[in-house]
């Protein structure tokens, strides 16, 4: 009897919880099928009369959020290709050789990440604006790829750090030299740590809001967290649609996540275990 | 005499290899975050602003005088301490429970760690809009529910009004946080050795003794690593503010992010705004320190 109230209490715990982290997601998805008559009803209908998805036409078809999402694709999938190698070799370097200043540099690497990104905008705008980086895709793709670097570097160093030195002994007599280690031993051992910076780097660019707020003007270049925000101001009334644009916007980090969340929780948690 | 010259040689091109890997990161974040902040800096002593000319004139401490003067300013500053501080142990208290119970679970622990994660990996701007629409005033489901459906409340509650956005940015931003702090606890929950609880109900220890002797001193790190990073996030928090109040009514729900902003990119007083910057940076670099003094002092304890 006792034990089966507390797997009543439990499931009840556990319902809970997931309907606090889920339902948010669930009624962007019910809102986005509602007609707009149906959205001007009060009180808020909690079901779709009839499932509708003249919002996701709207969206696709009237707006230009194809655009936005093919910019904010190709921002993301630069800035995560480009971390993953940039983030990889920095860590490589701090894993396995020696030098002055190392701990220093990456402790700076860690502070780095701390900086609110409302201070770094404000030069940077104006030197964006001197460089003709300003409105331009390239601009971000680096900044994307400089703002990930912090957490992508400090979790492959923990990873590299576990490499056996026999291996890397192994390979340099079979006549390697430091590239060759690298990317034949270590970067194929380390893949659940590459996998994890991938997926953090990507929804990090995917999700970026504020610098390409201040640093994309023309609408051809929108990234979708500026599509969307826009949206918002200018149809403020228009949720089916804003809901449909959000959904179609966490689809792609959705996916990723559902693939490699496994790698990017492990790869996260991995310093709450060491300690 | 020759061996040891022979060594350093050797030491110094393995240094040289090391800079050569590291060199592209460095670069990037010399580049795009470390030159920036101290260009903030500067700007902070002059009358930099945009609509009038790009050029701008050293003044002196004569933007912090103005910032500090302003009306607006212990406000602002106290909106800061309370989003910070309500945000961080009202999440880390929440996570805790979560954690505690995820972790008495047998089946599906992975999924549901997973599902549990959701809100941490969202856009901001999906953030913010969802809970704007949730918690509208007029057509807002919570509304709808406690008002038309439960008939709990006689008339619509204004979450978003001066009363009550601080609030309500403060839910979002605990909602958006908890996930990650979860995880990271109950990772280290799973870090614990099991023979501590049971040696301890040898004992005869209950329930919330075995909380309070074994699973906290044990979760300390983890939890002091935590707290700080939710609080320093939060801190530094812009996107979903903006989408949900944009700081408003008035500067209700305005923090220091906020203010930057608006000083910067609607008023383009950049002098002033980069002394606002100046001043969150100060405080971010406390924090800063003291989540480096953590992690060091840990690892001096275990060596």
């Amino acid at each position: 009897m006792n034990r089966k109230l507390i797997f009543v209490l439990k499931a009840l715990g556990l319902a809970m919880i997931l309907f606090v982290a889920l339902f948010p997601l669930f009624w962007m998805f019910i809102t986005s099928g509602k007609t707009m008559t149906e959205l001007l009803k009060i009180p808020v209908t909690l079901w779709p009369e009839r499932f509708s998805f003249e919002s996701y036409y709207e969206v696709w078809v009237q707006k230009p959020f194809p655009t936005y999402i093919f910019n904010s694709l190709k921002i993301s999938i630069v800035a995560t290709l480009l971390g993953m190698i940039v983030s990889s070799m920095a860590a490589y370097g701090f894993a396995k050789f020696r030098f002055p200043l190392k701990k220093a540099i990456l402790t700076f690497v860690l502070v780095a990440q701390m900086f609110p990104s409302t201070s770094i905008i404000i030069p940077l705008f104006s030197t964006y604006r001197n460089y003709g980086l300003y409105d331009t895709h390239i601009g971000l793709m680096l900044l994307y790829t400089t703002i990930s670097l912090a957490f992508s570097v400090w979790m492959m160093y923990g990873y590299f750090r576990g490499v056996p030195k026999e291996l890397e002994e192994a390979a340099r007599i079979d006549g390697c030299g430091p590239l060759g280690i690298f990317t034949k031993v270590i970067l194929p051992i380390s893949k659940p740590g590459v996998a994890a910076v991938g997926v953090y780097s990507f929804m990090v660019a995917w999700n970026e809001y504020l610098y390409s707020l201040i640093l994309l003007t023309s609408e051809k270049n929108y990234t979708i967290s500026i599509g969307l925000s826009r949206f918002i101001t200018e149809f403020g009334t228009y949720w089916n649609q804003m809901g449909a644009a959000s959904i179609i916007v966490t689809i792609p980090t959705l996916i990723l996540f559902l693939l490699l969340g496994k790698n990017l929780i492990e790869g996260l948690t991995a310093g709450a275990v060491k300690g | 005499m020759k061996k040891t010259k022979k060594m350093s040689r050797l030491l110094f091109w393995e240094a040289v290899r090391g800079y050569l890997f590291i060199a592209p990161a460095l670069i990037l974040l010399i580049g795009l975050l470390f030159i920036p902040m101290v260009q903030g800096f500067w700007y902070s002593v002059t009358d930099f602003n945009i609509l009038k000319s790009w050029d701008y004139n050293f003044i002196g401490l004569d933007n912090f005088k103005k910032v500090i003067a302003d009306e607006d300013f212990g406000i602002i500053l106290k909106n800061e301490v309370i989003f910070a501080v309500v945000v961080t142990v009202i999440t880390v208290v929440i996570s805790m429970l979560i954690a505690v119970f995820l972790n008495n679970i047998r089946h599906g622990k992975n999924i549901i760690r997973a599902l549990v994660f959701m809100p941490w990996v969202l856009p901001e701007v999906v953030v913010g809009a969802l809970w704007r629409w949730i918690l509208d005033g007029e057509k807002g489901l919570v509304n709808s529910v406690l008002v038309e459906y439960l008939h709990i409340l006689p008339e619509h509650i204004q979450f978003f009004s001066e009363a009550t956005a601080l609030a309500s940015v403060c839910f979002v931003y605990i909602w958006r946080t908890y996930p990650y702090v979860t995880i990271m606890l109950s990772a280290g929950l799973q870090g614990i050795d099991k023979e501590l609880y049971d040696a301890a109900a040898v004992d005869g220890c209950n329930g919330i003794k075995r909380f309070w002797y074994i699973t906290i001193p044990n979760l300390k790190y983890v939890l002091s690593i935590c707290s700080l990073m939710a609080a320093i996030w939060t801190m530094n928090g812009f996107g979903i503010i903006n989408i949900l109040t944009a700081g408003g009514p008035g500067v209700s729900s305005t923090t220091l992010p906020m203010t930057i902003y608006k000083t910067a990119f609607q008023k383009f007083r950049f002098g002033e705004a980069s002394a606002y910057s100046v001043i969150q940076f100060v405080i971010i670099m406390i924090f800063a320190l003291i989540y480096l003094r953590v992690t060091k002092a840990t690892k001096e304890e275990e060596a």
